[in-house]
């Protein structure tokens, strides 16, 4: 069973909706971007990132197609919402069953007041993150530490967590704006996995 | 898309000598990086994030990052050949960058005349510019491609271009750069 931070975040959480800031780090250590904005996640597999500074970029999960949308570039990506394919663990954490399932969780322990937890997906072969850390204070996710495969670093925290606001569905929507570029494969909905039934 | 640009008062050739003066000067400033955000389109593929490009001579290294998780790659060249990092399945040399990076990511572009545009050269000979009111360029059409500087940034020296959009076809590089780094712009 997930350690029992992860459990006590995780427990009854249908939607969730608060602050991040963002500092990416390159791979000789050097900060690269200092970023925040706001995070909206809704189970099983919705999610939305609406970066406001420096610059405006949004990131919309629906359940089945991932949007990336940079407004001054006036263009959009878009492509399928692949299973097993979390933009960031903490899609995953919404559902504890789908964390055990992608990665190996494991607890880190008490330290500076904060309770770690490490993840290390399962399949490491097309995953693009190596490790995750997550930082957990009063049941709430605190911090999450990313590693990816070109020994990049992303530390992300979070302030101002609201749960089960029952969050706007259109949140959750992308309807590209007038006159912006839309790339990607948008997929057939024949690959749409209904939202109803929690995947896999 | 663009208006035409106003007709410059300076004549045509001292404002082509110019340019070969900055060209000259940005040739002489061969260790250079530059970090903002790119769009590329080619056909229906395409995908957008942070890049950070840092060229040395005729090595460079090209670090794309996705927001969020910073999912990207890093693509490296040098005379020998090209490698990127950072993709399912790990890494990918080849001979050709240009072709590399198509196969990898699905971006087709040619590396060695963006690396010249980006900073507002020409890349091949036969490549014709038209200049602004202040005598930069403002249009270039170079191999194939027509490419549209939309902002300067006039803190470097030389000014080097701030926004540009280069479209070929149905492919199109949008790069907005936050800064520039020139080691040593004699």
């Amino acid at each position: 069973a997930p350690p029992a931070a992860v459990q006590r975040f995780a427990d009854g959480l249908e939607t969730l909706d608060g602050r991040f800031e963002q500092r990416a780090f390159d791979a000789n250590g050097q900060l690269r971007e200092q970023s925040e904005g706001r995070v909206a996640l809704a189970a099983p597999r919705q999610f939305r990132w609406d970066y406001e500074d420096p610059y405006p970029q949004t990131i919309v999960a629906d359940g089945t197609r991932v949007w990336v949308y940079d407004p001054e570039l006036e263009q959009a990506s878009v492509r399928m919402q692949a299973h097993e394919e979390q933009s960031s663990p903490l899609a995953a954490l919404i559902d504890p069953a789908e964390l055990e399932r992608q990665f190996e969780v494991t607890e880190e322990g008490e330290r500076d007041g904060l309770t770690w937890v490490r993840l290390v997906p399962r399949k490491t072969e097309d995953a693009q993150i190596t490790e995750a850390r997550l930082a957990f204070a009063e049941g709430e996710l605190r911090a999450m530490y990313l590693l990816d495969s070109l020994q990049q670093r992303s530390e992300l925290r979070f302030s101002g967590w609201k749960r089960n606001t029952g969050l706007d569905a259109k949140l959750f929507r992308f309807i590209p704006p007038e006159g912006v570029d839309v790339v990607g494969d948008p997929g057939t909905d024949a690959e749409v996995m209904p939202l109803g039934d929690p995947a896999g | 898309c663009g208006r035409p640009a106003p007709r410059p008062v300076v004549p045509e050739d001292a404002l082509l000598s110019a340019q070969q003066r900055r060209e000259a000067r940005l040739d002489a400033a061969a260790h250079w990086s530059l970090e903002g955000r790119v769009a590329v389109r080619n056909g229906e593929d395409g995908g957008s994030g942070q890049l950070v490009w840092r060229r040395r001579d005729d090595a460079q290294e090209l670090t794309l990052r996705a927001p969020v998780s910073g999912q990207g790659w890093r693509l490296e060249t040098d005379p020998g050949g090209a490698l990127i990092e950072g993709l399912e399945g790990g890494p990918l040399r080849g001979p050709d960058a240009d072709r590399l990076l198509r196969d990898a990511v699905g971006w087709d572009v040619p590396l060695a005349l963006l690396a010249r545009w980006v900073r507002g050269q020409r890349g091949s000979p036969s490549a014709e510019v038209e200049f602004d009111a202040e005598g930069r360029p403002a249009v270039l059409r170079d191999g194939g491609w027509r490419i549209e500087y939309r902002g300067w940034d006039t803190s470097v020296d030389p000014v080097l271009p701030r926004r540009i959009e280069a479209e070929s076809g149905d492919r199109r590089v949008r790069l907005l750069v936050r800064s520039w780094q020139l080691d040593d712009a004699p």
